[in-house]
């Protein structure tokens, strides 16, 4: 496989507070290649939002990183932090789909006027002919009169295109979808989903793709990696993840959903708390097959096979078994 | 068959006048039955809730019948009506939401009996105590805040809080959305639980079709205002009589089967569900649209086995007098 275009390596990050650190991003391993599609697929507080601000560098100030390093074309974007050509690199390089179509647009401007100023570069005939081409690609009818128009005047899914085709109007390298379709109507989304699949075909870009929904993740995504309260704790192809997970949390989210089990399956327990972390796997506490070794060292990670990695030592054991046992 | 509870005849909700309003209902007929859970689905704008907050009569319907056990509940004088409606209590989209910041757990719980004028504290706490107890949770969430506790345990208040009025129909608003898969499950076996330990009648509103499969006995789609179809839950997905079902469960991303198939989907987006307007609502994106389609509206029509659908396509298949248009 060629070079990774993104690796975010052993990354830890620290949220400080006055009184204590969260500990929101534990030691976190992803990567995309050129071209790929990869998605972040985790529930609430698994760290998933953080992750993308560190990339975009737009972490609060009170963001400590304790260790490892976002390298991206194999630089390191975190040393670059600050400088003009981090502002360049996520100005050009990297594309970002925001999870809200309503609260991303100003509703006082023409669409026009807000796609024009991810084109700085470009006046005139130029940025216009631009603008029009990005329309097309999203497939939005009439993209002349789109430009004269108002946000109000766009339904939800039409907003999402205006806002896939500004994130991709500097033709990134990189594309980042914080839950893009979320906000929107599965019907809707379905559309959404195809027009992202065919830009992704047609332009060569790669995607970070986050999302909850591990459907959405399956019919978008070439990789998938699973998070849980910081923690990267399996990365595998989509259909294997989907098909044959291996990590105990992974399997657990996959019986959750209602088509795969037999009644209303949940995890007992909560998420651990970034502020006071269970020590070594986060997930230990609500782990039907943990022993006491999981809850004293961070389980390192492993390779069932050599397109796959799972951050459990104890993948192979059966969860009902441990159970009833 | 049990007994219908709730029976709705041709009831239209409309917002604005003629020509520039809004028909958010439209000439809707059903019949929820005693003791079961009785999915409405559909995308926003379909009328969902504002059909809920007919039922409840918050909404004063333009035209049709709604009645409660036989009753009708509109020519009633209020106070009267107010006594009937009592026995159709409704749970907010987010419940955390909908609870007082500054008010505990227990206050909230009684402020209902106060205002429907249980008088005696001991009768009250009795209520309360045995509501707790039923939605699995004890007293030592009387003193509690909103702000202390768990997004699942502020969908157990949420419930308890309307339980402790003892009603018959309890009409469900999204009762899942913005929780996590894993906590979900919590929330949804409860609902099974009270109705069986209750005796209870559900609505449950929600675009998760996945969730409306597994646990709803019956269920009607919406699109537009208009009831298109309504049937037993397992017969409507397993074999969708009605065009825009049937994309709207080929919309929703699968876990299971082959991935990325071609599908039929939906294209374009939604017109206004204008007051009067003339045909069927779906016609402008039906892939069996015919000429008949837009000429009138399509009555929903019994199929058989307690199965309704409102299409022509469906009452009268191609070749039986009208051609294709």
């Amino acid at each position: 496989m060629s070079d990774p275009l993104l690796t975010i390596r052993d990354l830890s990050i620290d949220i400080e507070t006055p009184t204590v650190a969260a500990k929101v991003i534990d030691h976190a391993n992803v990567q995309v290649h050129l071209g790929e599609t990869v998605g972040i697929v985790g529930e609430s507080g698994c760290g998933k939002t953080t992750l993308l601000k560190a990339i975009l560098g737009i972490l609060p100030k009170t963001a400590v990183c304790r260790s490892g390093e976002i390298l991206f074309e194999g630089r390191s974007l975190l040393d670059l932090w600050g400088t003009e050509e981090s502002r360049r690199i996520r100005s050009c390089d990297i594309g970002f789909i925001p999870q809200d179509p309503y609260l991303s647009l100003n509703p006082a401007f023409t669409v026009g006027r807000q796609l024009n100023e991810s084109l700085l570069e470009l006046t005139g005939q130029g940025a216009y002919a631009e603008l029009l081409r990005m329309l097309r690609a999203v497939q939005l009818p009439d993209p002349e009169g789109v430009l004269e128009r108002y946000p109000h005047q766009f339904s939800g899914g039409q907003r999402q295109r205006l806002l896939i085709a500004a994130a991709l109007a500097r033709r990134p390298k990189l594309l980042i979808a914080d839950e893009p379709t979320t906000a929107l109507d599965v019907t809707t989304q379905s559309e959404i989903l195809e027009v992202m699949r065919e830009l992704a075909n047609e332009t060569g870009v790669a995607m970070l793709f986050v999302s909850h929904d591990l459907g959405v993740i399956r019919s978008i995504c070439d990789r998938v990696t699973v998070m849980y309260a910081g923690q990267s704790v399996e990365t595998a192809p989509a259909d294997a993840l989907v098909n044959a997970p291996k990590h105990p949390y992974t399997r657990m989210l996959l019986n959750c959903h209602p088509g795969r089990s037999h009644g209303f399956k949940g995890i007992p327990g909560q998420v651990a708390s970034p502020l006071d972390p269970p020590p070594g796997c986060r997930f230990s506490p609500r782990c039907p097959i943990a022993i006491a070794e999981c809850s004293r060292r961070r389980p390192q990670p492993l390779h069932p096979s050599p397109s796959q990695e799972v951050s459990c030592p104890r993948y192979e054991i059966d969860l009902e078994t441990a159970a009833d046992a | 068959m049990p007994d219908p509870i709730i029976e709705c005849q041709d009831v239209s909700v409309h917002f604005g006048k003629k020509g520039v309003g809004v028909a958010a209902v439209s000439e809707v007929t059903l019949d929820v039955r005693e003791n079961e859970i009785f999915g409405v689905v559909g995308e926003s704008g379909s009328g969902k809730s504002t059909l809920a907050r007919a039922i409840l009569g918050l909404q004063t319907p333009v035209s049709g019948a709604i009645s409660l056990e036989g009753r009708g509940l509109d020519p009633l004088p209020p106070k009267m009506a107010r006594q009937d409606r009592a026995k159709i209590q409704y749970v907010h989209q987010d419940s955390g939401a909908a609870l007082d910041p500054w008010w505990s757990v227990g206050s909230s719980l009684e402020e209902g009996l106060i205002v429907h004028g249980v008088r005696s504290a001991d009768e009250r706490h009795r209520r309360i105590e045995r509501v707790l107890d039923a939605v699995g949770l004890n007293e030592s969430f009387l003193d509690r805040y909103p702000h202390e506790l768990s997004g699942g345990q502020q969908r157990r208040i949420g419930l308890a809080r309307i339980l402790v009025l003892e009603p018959q129909v309890v009409i469900l608003d999204e009762p899942t959305s913005g929780l996590d898969v894993s906590v979900q499950a919590a929330v949804l076996n409860l609902i099974l639980e009270l109705r069986a330990k209750l005796n209870l009648t559900f609505i449950f509103i929600s675009h998760d079709l996945a969730v409306v499969h597994k646990l709803c006995d019956r269920l009607a789609v919406m699109h537009l205002g208009h009831v298109v179809e309504l049937g037993e839950s397992d017969e409507v997905f397993s074999s969708p009589a009605h065009p825009y079902t049937k994309s709207l469960l080929d919309s929703v991303p699968r876990l299971d089967g082959p991935p990325r198939e071609v599908r039929l989907r939906l294209k374009g987006e939604p017109p206004k569900a204008s007051i009067g307007a003339v045909g069927c609502s779906y016609c402008y994106r039906c892939p069996k649209v015919r000429q008949d389609c837009s000429a009138a509206t399509p009555v929903l029509a019994d199929i058989g086995d307690g199965r309704r659908v409102a299409c022509f396509a469906v009452h009268a298949p191609a070749g039986d007098g009208m051609n294709r248009g």
